[in-house]
């Protein structure tokens, strides 16, 4: 697939150089700026409350997210997709406890997993009402680490972030011709799934599936088809032999960040940061990490869960009453299963 | 847009505001935060009107300034003067417009709107009137427009100003630049220009910078390094201290890394009384008996020392001031990355 032009790698922003020896010496004091240690301490009480329903996740004594607890029963919620290929879980309770965690069901269409630990190690959000919000109103999150409170403001309207499907990581020729026979492969985007599983440049794919491929707009269109991590039958034609595989199609995400500016100015964001519903916009710098978490507005009651971190200037969250009721399914189903 | 010569009544940002959280060293409780929330709330919307998307070099923002349609922006944004380009409005009405001058030491440009209309606009606030410290807030169309999510938001603290540049903890990205930075009163006191590598630490153009260059760029001249008034002024040689006035001639508050002043173990307390036998009788004498050597001269200081005691007399060798201040080139930033 070839990389589509986004206005964003075009907009304008210059770096500039490291501060001079001489700004340095009357700059505002960290602890005083926006998310300065004495500063974030204004949120009070709704700090303490975000503290306490939000369990760092670690996997192989590496933190991977946030948890939220939604219940005194133990159930959490995380970011489903910062799950993927991690084993045995572990989340850090309030206390310090480290404890086992199950994972009892997930939701990939919204991003939501539910987990379980011990029954009343932390204490559960209390939900609040994320229409309250405006653009402007405070908020705040945990980061990874304890003394790491996040503040910032809703930054722009709450609506849906359409899908992004998976992709391929195959740069094709513009100048090639349609060709009956397929499509050729002129090369590979970093971390190319294709590349992974043996496809060579010069290659010309021939079938997606069970469709003949003969154009570069019919092969995008099929692959579109298809989400991150979903396994896709491909046939490659190289020389006069036909091959079949099967690619398990990467994140737009961790093809394309590196080529597009922004992304590179944004440092780490979420593989997944695309295909929600509905979200709240903010401005809360957590690294990906930090994402499952609770969003709490000033009076303490969780407004959101943060599902992505998506560049330098935003954060997604999905709103309260969209988890509440992702939960409440999974919860049944989960139920279900076990009965 | 600006009154000739020094603008009257011009007065700091936080006198005009009625609640104490704006002269406070940090917001103190949820109260406090919520005041911050509400004079923002009270003037964002008039503030997002008067903001614009400028389509030129690639995708930036800008701000309307008169009724007419002038529109300030960075220079890097507006681009060639005399250039047809476009702006769009926060309804997505693509306007057509013309860049005028623009500065290359300071980064600030304009374009005129060039459709007759009444436009939505914005009060540019006098020079000098945010400080160190104060609260502002940034709008702007990070990544370029997107009408379903709108103008971006984000809310900050002055961390530094100088003549040409307020660093803030407002974050920004690609597509920012060239949007308005506002005091809590919805004025204009800056321009989003350049990014460091940390996320809440950015840099806009003042509104100082845009007058100093206001007529020539007004006519569509490009104002280099080389002839702005920054330069001119400054042609003296350099010592290297920031200072304050003192009942006794200037009081040291900082002092350059490697300066002259530090060789001359110059240090943050000293008074500095005398340069060659003349009593210094405010930052102005200072000024100007500093700046009637050049660079490789030297001059006889008489300081009362803070730390060691009593009167000395010390030699100094004014350096060159563009060896220490970095140099105001066109930072035109990052090449656009080609897959």
């Amino acid at each position: 697939m070839r990389r589509t032009p986004v206005l964003a790698a075009l907009a304008a922003l210059a770096i500039a150089p490291p501060a001079s020896a001489q700004s340095v010496l009357d700059e505002l004091h960290p602890d005083l700026r926006l998310n300065g240690s004495r500063t974030v301490r204004s949120f009070g009480a709704a700090g303490d409350d975000a503290r306490a329903s939000t369990l760092p996740l670690l996997a192989e004594g590496k933190a991977i997210a946030l948890a939220t607890a939604i219940d005194p029963a133990g159930h959490l919620v995380t970011k489903a997709s910062e799950l993927e290929g991690v084993e045995a879980i572990r989340a850090i309770a309030p206390g310090g406890e480290e404890l086992e965690v199950q994972v009892l069901a997930s939701d990939p269409k919204h991003d939501l997993a539910l987990l379980k630990i011990e029954a009343g190690k932390a204490d559960p959000v209390r939900w609040g009402n994320a229409d309250s919000l405006v653009q402007g109103s405070w908020v705040a999150a945990m980061g990874h680490e304890a003394e790491s409170l996040t503040m910032g403001v809703i930054s722009a309207t709450r609506r849906e972030i359409k899908r992004r499907p998976g992709v391929l990581g195959v740069n094709l020729d513009p100048n090639d011709d349609p060709d009956e026979l397929g499509v050729a492969v002129a090369g590979f985007g970093p971390n190319s799934p294709a590349q992974k599983e043996g496809v060579l440049e010069g290659d010309l794919i021939i079938r997606v599936e069970d469709e003949e491929i003969s154009s570069r707009s019919q092969l995008a269109e099929q692959i579109r088809k298809f989400d991150p991590l979903d396994e896709v039958r491909i046939k490659v034609l190289r020389g006069d032999e036909g091959i079949p595989m099967t690619v398990t199609l990467n994140y737009m995400s961790n093809v394309f960040d590196m080529l597009d500016r922004n992304q590179r100015m944004s440092g780490q964001t979420s593989k997944r940061k695309a295909g929600f519903a509905d979200v709240l916009q903010h401005e809360l710098p957590l690294p990906p990490k930090a994402m499952g978490g609770p969003l709490v507005s000033l009076d303490g009651a969780a407004v959101g869960i943060n599902i992505a971190r998506a560049d330098r200037v935003t954060t997604f969250a999905l709103p309260a009453d969209l988890v509440v009721r992702v939960a409440e399914d999974l919860r049944e189903r989960a139920a279900k299963r076990d009965r | 847009m600006f009154a000739s010569g020094a603008p009257s009544g011009a007065r700091p940002a936080k006198e005009l505001l009625e609640h104490p959280v704006f002269r406070k060293q940090i917001p103190e409780s949820p109260e406090d935060l919520m005041a911050i929330q509400e004079q923002v709330r009270s003037v964002l919307d008039r503030a997002k009107a008067a903001t614009v998307c400028v389509l030129s070099n690639g995708s930036g923002s800008g701000v309307i300034v008169s009724e007419d349609g002038l529109v300030l922006t960075a220079g890097h944004v507006s681009g060639e003067p005399g250039k047809d380009i476009h702006v769009m409005m926060p309804d997505g009405t693509k306007l057509k417009a013309k860049s005028l001058g623009r500065s290359a030491a300071a980064d600030s440009g304009l374009v005129q709107i060039t459709e007759e209309g009444e436009y939505p606009f914005v009060e540019i606030a006098p020079p000098a009137t945010v400080y160190r410290g104060d609260w502002i807030f940034s709008v702007g169309h990070p990544g370029g427009f997107d009408k379903e999510r709108g103008i971006v938001l984000r809310v900050g603290r002055v961390i530094h100003r100088s003549t040409d540049t307020i660093q803030t903890d407002c974050k920004l990205i690609g597509g920012d630049s060239g949007g308005p930075l506002f005091d809590m009163l919805g004025r204009v006191v800056g321009i989003h220009s350049r990014v460091s590598k940390k996320d809440e630490q950015n840099y806009h153009v003042t509104v100082r910078a845009f007058k100093r260059d206001w007529d020539r760029m007004m006519k569509g001249d490009i104002v280099t390094v080389d002839d702005s008034y920054a330069k001119i002024d400054r042609k003296g040689g350099f010592l290297g201290v920031k200072r304050v006035p003192h009942p006794q001639g200037v009081l040291i508050t900082g002092v350059v890394e490697n300066s002259p002043a530090a060789d001359a173990k110059l240090r943050p307390g000293d008074v500095i009384t005398h340069i060659d036998g003349s009593k210094v009788e405010s930052l102005n004498s200072f000024r100007a008996l500093v700046n009637s050597h050049g660079p490789g001269e030297t001059i006889l200081l008489s300081a009362i020392k803070r730390w060691e005691g009593g009167t000395k007399e010390v030699e100094v060798t004014l350096g060159n001031r563009n060896d220490f201040v970095p140099a105001k080139e066109p930072r035109n930033g990052l090449p656009i990355p080609t897959p």
